[in-house]
């Protein structure tokens, strides 16, 4: 039986299409489509990471925005910093991002929601980083 | 016989998985696996690195048991496909003739027109979102993808080059300047960019339908290549290539939900869940409308399982696409996230027949010939 190269393109590119959903991860550019899969359920507690600086004798709260980024994308990575104990490591990188002389501290906040009511809200400090 | 190794496979995979792969999932997470087990997970979910902290050894487990499932369904999913090949003549009709139909000349012009002129545009604030990446380095965690082409971050000289090199290559393509070549280098630099924004810890899937149709676009234009007359008729398997693609995405979008979460997707205290967390204005009115709330994620769910139907019936796009296009405005509107200008919906120009239109296919001959040499 004669294999043409036809077949093996569409054979392999459907395998690459289909791997990324049998592994449940993304193998980019092949993607798995995982994106609001995960049921989310009212009760749930929402968990918001949040960094600060203190400036001026007050904490400033910072966005990704403030960075020309996503705020959803830049609370991900302060979470994923958080989840690796590299809290302070997260903090002495953002100080190199935003190497401002008039910040003294940063530190990292977990606010955490349950049920996602603002009242309920609790606020820890997670790690806190003196740069002056 | 390949039916029967199929499901013999199918139903003994669960079995292994039951006697080893849930012992190597627990020993991965005591730091009691061997190197070579750590080493396999690790390159394949490299979010584990942080996720191991942030679920119980259950959640791994569970989506352990997911692998198997899926690698189970997919198998079935083939028997039945030999199976129905064999047995229905008119689905053994349709998959013969799938990959062996034929195009026009200029169905493929124009395509090329539309799609590179597309990827143009997506990739104007390329230079501008690297510029904004650029001073965020220090987080820089190259996907495998970089790795594998030993690139770190690229300078900012590197990354403007890059960029030059990708809207060229984009506009040569358009203008059918060396078409093969250029399209490899457009979509090869088009994901070279999503790499780097992408290894920051976060994959965004708004890009995909153009990166697999970018993918699939130079074999198409080769087919075209090889014929020399513009009234001949083109193999088409790229193009249907390509429609597969988007339809599996999907497809693979809706089973992926129905696995995740065993259907609770569909209920809709989940969609008010949803709705609650990003709080778009519309959103909030939806959740007044217990009605609304129950019959949109069901009609989403019919909309993504049953988009590769097009496949089947042609005249079903004038249906499916629209719905398409409501689908992804609704997601902007009720939950806040992506664009009303979505790359996914961009994408469906490969399921028009732009060449029943005169002007443009006059428009294709103009464009084609523009910087073709005249033979003497």
């Amino acid at each position: 039986m004669k294999i043409k190269l036809k077949n093996i393109i569409i054979t392999g590119f459907i395998a690459a299409l289909i791997l990324p959903f049998i592994l449940v991860t993304d193998l980019f550019p092949f993607a798995r489509f995982g994106m609001f899969a995960e049921p989310v359920r009212a009760t749930d507690t929402l968990q918001v990471f949040e960094p600060e600086y203190y400036k001026h004798h007050q904490w400033h709260h910072l966005d990704g925005r403030d960075l020309h980024l996503a705020s959803n994308s830049f609370m991900y990575l302060a979470r994923n910093y958080y989840y690796r104990n590299q809290s302070g490591l997260f903090l002495s990188r953002l100080s190199e991002v935003l190497p401002d002389t008039s910040i003294h501290a940063w530190r990292l906040l977990q606010i955490q929601i349950p049920g996602n009511d603002p009242l309920q809200a609790d606020t820890i400090i997670l790690e806190t980083l003196q740069v002056k | 016989m390949l039916i029967f190794i199929l499901l013999i496979a199918a139903f003994i995979l669960p079995a292994i998985f039951q006697t080893y792969v849930t012992t190597l999932v627990k020993q991965y997470f005591t730091n009691t696996a061997p190197d070579w087990v750590n080493s396999a997970i690790e390159f394949i979910y490299p979010r584990l690195a942080t996720e191991r902290y942030r679920f119980p050894i259950s959640f791994f487990e569970e989506k352990a048991l997911q692998v198997v499932v899926r690698i189970s369904l997919v198998l079935i999913c083939c028997a039945a496909f030999i199976v129905m090949k064999a047995k229905v003549f008119a689905f053994k009709t349709f998959t013969q003739n799938f990959f062996n139909g034929t195009t026009s000349y200029y169905q493929v012009s124009l395509l090329r027109i539309l799609f590179y002129s597309s990827l143009l545009y997506f990739s104007i604030e390329f230079h501008n979102d690297f510029l904004v990446i650029t001073s965020l380095k220090a987080f820089f965690k190259p996907l495998f993808i970089l790795k594998l082409t030993g690139g770190g971050f690229p300078s900012i000289l590197q990354g403007t080059i890059l960029y030059l090199v990708l809207l060229l290559s984009c506009l040569l393509c358009i203008l059918n300047v060396y078409p093969i070549l250029t399209s490899v280098v457009a979509i090869g630099t088009f994901i070279y960019f999503q790499a780097i924004f992408f290894s920051f810890e976060k994959i965004d899937h708004g890009y995909t339908t153009l990166n697999y149709a970018g993918l699939l676009m130079p074999f198409l234009l080769y087919q075209q290549k090889r014929t020399s007359v513009s009234n001949s008729s083109i193999p088409d398997w790229p193009l249907q290539l390509i429609k597969l693609s988007l339809c599996l995405c999907y497809l693979l979008a809706g089973i992926e939900k129905l696995l995740i979460s065993k259907g609770a997707w569909l209920s809709p205290v989940t969609f008010k869940s949803y709705i609650a967390l990003h709080q778009a204005p519309l959103g909030m009115q939806v959740l007044h409308h217990p009605l609304l709330c129950a019959v949109l994620p069901v009609a989403a769910m019919i909309f993504q399982l049953g988009f590769i139907s097009i496949l089947w019936n042609e005249k079903l796009k004038w249906i499916i696409l629209p719905t398409g296009i409501l689908f992804h405005i609704g997601t902007v509107v009720l939950l806040g996230i992506s664009s009303i200008i979505n790359p996914w919906i961009f994408t469906y120009l490969f399921f028009i027949q732009w060449s029943d239109l005169e002007p443009l296919k006059r428009f294709a001959n103009l464009l084609d010939n523009l910087f073709q040499r005249r033979k003497p």
